[in-house]
């Protein structure tokens, strides 16, 4: 009785630091879960999840508190994406967070801009320049397509337009 | 001379030979021309001409973009420029073409000189005439051959590639037919421009083009050229695999063959460069394979760039009744093109017209796993493996099985007992996956500036509340100077008041 | 002149599965003819009786799949699953046995696991190795020779009823496959050289059954010829087990049977040539081929000589589908103008 016991412990405490070793050394990264999330997300940071950055709704998501199909700008290939990172069953991206979009960029129509500078205030990215009372531009190599700027023009000068990769250096 | 016998790869043998002995024919100068501007890879030249112009033989009307991989263009003929637009180009995004209505009298632009032996020259100025003469890959590739030909990249190796990629397309072969020794001048050229020691012409075993091209070699009785032949394979005329037959060493994967100390140049372009050095004669024509059942009288065609297909087609006997695709380039990389009306390029190496019977309509059927795919395929990569990681969508592991380094050959579509249409998958999936890479670099530089400008915020509220804090401390702890004056005040005011006392 | 728009490669091979699997159910028939010759006419009943039903099985499951019926029932691996079950079991078999060896193979191991092209385990094998173990009175019941040659009415019999309406007198050993009597009469101290002067045994195996071999040989290598196979499976399989039985045969050749016996017994050669070559089933790279047909080759080696059973292709096949998939993942081949393997 007193080997069959020992026999079990020494069994079981074998395999137990077999697996242990094993999950160690299959760790691939020392990714935190919310820079995993992070990663997956397309930085638009455009606030359409109702969190101020990409990182914030990561955290949210992380935490429990937001679901996976906030993020609009990524579509539904980032809803399927943090499903199969999290285990979770995938779906479409919630209708209430906006509609998908194919890649796109802001742009000023710069004969009607009159230089508020109110754009180039909440972009999140910086990539609008100018001066106050001087014409603003888009810099189309950094815009994200967040439409933040939109709503905050006062002459309605900027829209958005579908991104020509081609036309990215 | 070595066999060489590759282990993947498509046997063709008696297709190829069929179009091995087509006769070379020169078609007629057309009554109007239109010349894209996008003939190259990289950046479509400038135009220099506008409306109403009259232009010369060889004439430049595109200017290469400064600082930018481009080629010049030339006149095909003289006449008079009618329009300036954008058309669709075969094989291109449509872009700008200039188009010409000629004189008939063909007169030649004066400005270029004919050397009596280019190879006096230095090689700067003959790497200048290569970039002046317009000249780009005339294999289907169109790469700039004044940037591919660069001193600096330390080749010793050209190979000359007279081993037609595809079946049914004997431009080439025809082309060595006629001006061996012309081809050969031009590798010389080649040579010299890059100081390599070395220049390896390779040629299909079993094409007429074998015996002319060596007599021309024997004639040269140049130590550094040397013949080989290599075997009648589909793709062994393709630049990788051709490297790979020849000097038993790869290209790395994203790199180039001057990476291994190898240049990589078609005969054809080879014959353009020797053409404008000792004839004065820019890229301005080439011979073009027009052959298929759908053709009366298959021919290879020395035709000037921007001659409508359609001439070119009345040139060999016009359509059969069973004519059904018209492909630009071989049956089994070409594109098919939907109309006749479009001009030749500087890329169009063969105008294949197959007939109904050369073309197989059938329903895929479910991969077996024969691995068939996998055996012929010149970049070692397991089609069905791909296949089945494309169909369920994991990109990230279609990227670690080697995608990008399919080469859209169409070997596996061929053997596939399935009738799957690998190639076409696999040309889809390597879009999503840029598209997926582009996405990805986007995401990290948005989150990097996102996550700079917050820094920045950040920065400049905390030196604002700096400064806040010390005024509000400078106003509630007033300066030492205000003190004294007051306590002055005070002790005055004392000292009257004790004045006022003893009064 | 206007034309259609199509994708390249415009120009497709004449292969097919329908011309693959033709071939490879041409290159079964001398097998087939052997087999009814020397096993007697149950080989023949049970093939068309399993024929019939492995076809009808295949449009059903079609038509219950929505697949397009006609499309894929006529491409012929239905039948060739048939044709290896109809080889693999003895030919006095009722019907049922053989319905349900069918039925297991063609609904449960190919199309519950969606279809040809789909299925993870030869399906062949799966119907086998589920009667082998169902229905052990059966398929461990080989005919004597009077068995054989005892005539229609009496296979026909059996093959209705499960047993036969008369019984007959039958001489020495019955009921066993050389392999088994091998195996049986090890156990009982005879030596190798006892037993093969037997009359059950020919000039190289088992009577009869080496002739069988040599058929499926020859189907093989025409198959080869043909390119519906390559060599890698066949030749890795057969060489293991040479090899095999050669270490243990030169160890102690009183006891252990030659490679020749164990190459040209039992299904050996049909095995390695048209049920490990399966190539829905198999490893697909040209490393990984080799590996799994070894793996067979072992696998069926060891069962044979320590297992239960006489012949273990069956299980040496199904064991080595399971490890195929992982087998084809760990020997990728290099990449061109990669350093290292993916």
């Amino acid at each position: 009785m007193l080997t069959g016991i020992f026999i079990m412990a020494g069994l079981a405490g074998l395999i137990g630091t077999a697996l242990l070793l094993v999950t160690r050394s299959t760790q691939e990264t020392t990714e935190t879960p919310v820079q995993k999330i992070n990663a997956l997300l397309p930085q638009t940071q455009c606030a359409q999840c109702n969190y101020p950055g990409c990182l914030l709704y990561a955290k949210a998501i992380a935490d429990g508190t937001a679901d996976i199909d906030q993020c609009a700008p990524g579509g539904d290939a980032t809803v399927t994406a943090l499903a199969n990172l999290l285990g979770r069953s995938t779906r479409k991206v919630n209708p209430v967070y906006g509609k998908p979009q194919p890649l796109s960029v802001a742009v000023i129509n710069e004969a009607a801009c009159i230089g508020c500078v109110l754009c180039i205030d909440i972009c999140p990215v910086d990539a609008i320049v100018g001066a106050s009372r001087y014409t603003h531009t888009v810099i189309q190599k950094e815009c994200t397509g967040c439409e933040l700027c939109i709503p905050l023009c006062p002459v309605d000068c900027i829209e958005i337009v579908p991104l020509h990769r081609e036309h990215i250096p | 001379m070595s066999k060489l016998q590759p282990l993947w790869g498509i046997n063709f043998s008696r297709p190829a030979i069929e179009s091995g002995g087509l006769p070379l024919i020169t078609a007629p100068l057309p009554d109007q021309l239109v010349v894209p501007l996008n003939q190259n890879i990289g950046f479509a030249a400038r135009a220099l001409v506008t409306e109403g112009e009259q232009v010369l033989k060889g004439q430049p009307i595109g200017a290469i973009t400064e600082n930018k991989l481009s080629a010049q263009v030339h006149a095909p003929t003289s006449g008079t420029v009618t329009r300036l637009s954008v058309q669709p180009v075969p094989g291109q995004d449509p872009a700008l073409c200039i188009e010409i209505r000629a004189d008939g009298g063909d007169h030649a632009w004066p400005k270029y000189t004919q050397h009596k032996d280019p190879l006096k020259l230095s090689p700067t100025q003959l790497h200048e005439a290569v970039s002046e003469a317009g000249i780009v890959g005339l294999g289907g590739a169109m790469f700039p051959t004044g940037a591919k030909l660069n001193p600096k990249d330390g080749v010793n190796t050209l190979i000359l590639n007279g081993a037609e990629c595809e079946p049914r397309i004997s431009c080439d072969d025809s082309l060595m037919q006629d001006s061996a020794a012309t081809i050969l001048l031009g590798a010389q050229v080649m040579l010299r421009i890059l100081a390599a020691d070395k220049c390896v012409i390779a040629v299909k075993e079993h094409t007429p083009a074998a015996k002319p091209m060596a007599h021309a070699i024997q004639q040269l009785n140049d130590k550094r050229f040397s013949l080989v032949f290599v075997p009648a394979l589909y793709p062994a005329g393709g630049e990788r695999q051709l490297i790979e037959l020849l000097t038993n060493t790869e290209v790395p994967t994203g790199g180039l063959p001057k990476d291994i100390g190898v240049v990589c140049q078609n005969v054809a372009t080879a014959y353009a460069i020797a053409t404008f050095l000792s004839q004065g004669e820019p890229l301005i024509s080439r011979i073009i394979t027009v052959s298929g059942g759908g053709i009366k009288q298959p021919a290879n065609i020395m035709a000037r760039i921007g001659t409508p297909i359609s001439k070119l087609i009345e040139c060999a006997g016009g359509y059969t009744n069973t004519a059904s695709r018209l492909i630009m380039g071989g049956p089994m990389m070409g594109i098919a093109l939907a109309n006749d009306k479009l001009p030749v390029t500087k890329a169009c190496n063969s105008f294949y017209i197959a007939d109904t019977t050369e073309l197989s309509t059938t329903t895929e059927l479910p991969c077996i796993r024969c691995g068939d795919c996998a055996t012929v395929c010149p970049a070692h990569l397991m089609p069905q493996l791909l296949l089945q990681t494309k169909r369920t969508n994991d990109y990230s592991q279609l990227a670690t099985l080697g995608l990008p380094d399919c080469m859209e050959c169409g070997c596996c579509d061929y053997v596939c007992p399935s009738n799957i249409p690998l190639t076409l998958e696999f040309i889809s999936a390597k879009k999503t996956l840029r598209d997926i890479a582009f996405g990805k670099n986007r995401a990290s530089h948005a989150e990097q500036r996102f996550n700079a400008r917050n820094e920045r915020l950040e920065k400049q509220s905390e030196q604002r509340e700096r400064q806040l804090n010390q005024q509000i401390e400078a106003l509630e702890t007033p300066d030492t100077s205000t003190q004294n004056a007051l306590k002055e005040l005070l002790l005055r005011t004392e000292k009257n008041k004790h004045k006022d006392q003893k009064k | 002149m206007k034309f259609a728009h199509t994708a390249a490669p415009h120009w497709l091979g004449a292969n097919s599965v329908a011309i693959m699997m033709r071939r490879v159910l041409i290159a079964l028939l001398p097998t087939l003819a052997l087999s009814t010759w020397f096993l007697g006419v149950g080989i023949l009943i049970n093939t068309i009786f399993a024929c019939l039903l492995c076809w009808l099985l295949e449009v059903i499951a079609l038509y219950l799949r929505q697949r397009p019926v006609m499309m894929y029932a006529n491409d012929g691996s239905a039948l060739i699953t048939a044709l290896l079950i109809a080889l693999a079991i003895p030919p006095l078999m009722p019907w049922w046995v053989t319905a349900c060896a069918c039925l297991f193979a063609i609904v449960f191991a190919k199309h519950l696991y969606g279809g040809l092209g789909y299925n993870i385990f030869n399906p062949a094998m799966v119907g086998y190795v589920v009667v082998l173990i169902s229905f052990p009175e059966y398929l461990a019941k080989w005919p004597t020779p009077a068995e054989t040659t005892a005539g229609f009415m009496y296979t026909f019999d059996i093959f209705l009823h499960g047993r036969p309406s008369h019984e007959l007198i039958t001489d020495a050993l019955s009921g066993a496959t050389p392999l088994d009597n091998i195996k049986m009469q090890l156990i009982q101290m005879h030596t190798i050289n006892e037993i093969l002067n037997q009359n059950s045994f020919g000039w190289l195996a088992g009577r009869g059954w080496e002739w069988i071999n040599i058929a499926a040989l020859i189907g093989g290598l025409w198959l080869l010829a043909k390119k519906v196979i390559r060599w890698q499976i066949p030749f890795a399989m057969l060489a293991t087990m040479t090899l095999l039985y050669g270490i243990f045969y030169i160890n102690d050749s009183s006891t252990q049977p030659s490679p020749l016996i164990g190459l040209f017994s039992g299904g050996t050669m049909l095995a390695a040539f048209f049920v490990a070559t399966d190539p829905v089933s198999a490893a697909t790279s040209d490393r990984g081929r080799l590996i799994y047909g070894c793996g067979i080759g072992a696998l069926c080696y060891a069962i044979r000589t320590w297992g239960s059973y006489p012949d273990g292709i069956a299980f040496a096949v199904l064991l080595m589908n399971m490890a195929a998939p992982l087998i084809d993942r760990y020997t990728l081949p290099r990449i061109y103008g990669h350093k290292n393997k993916p």
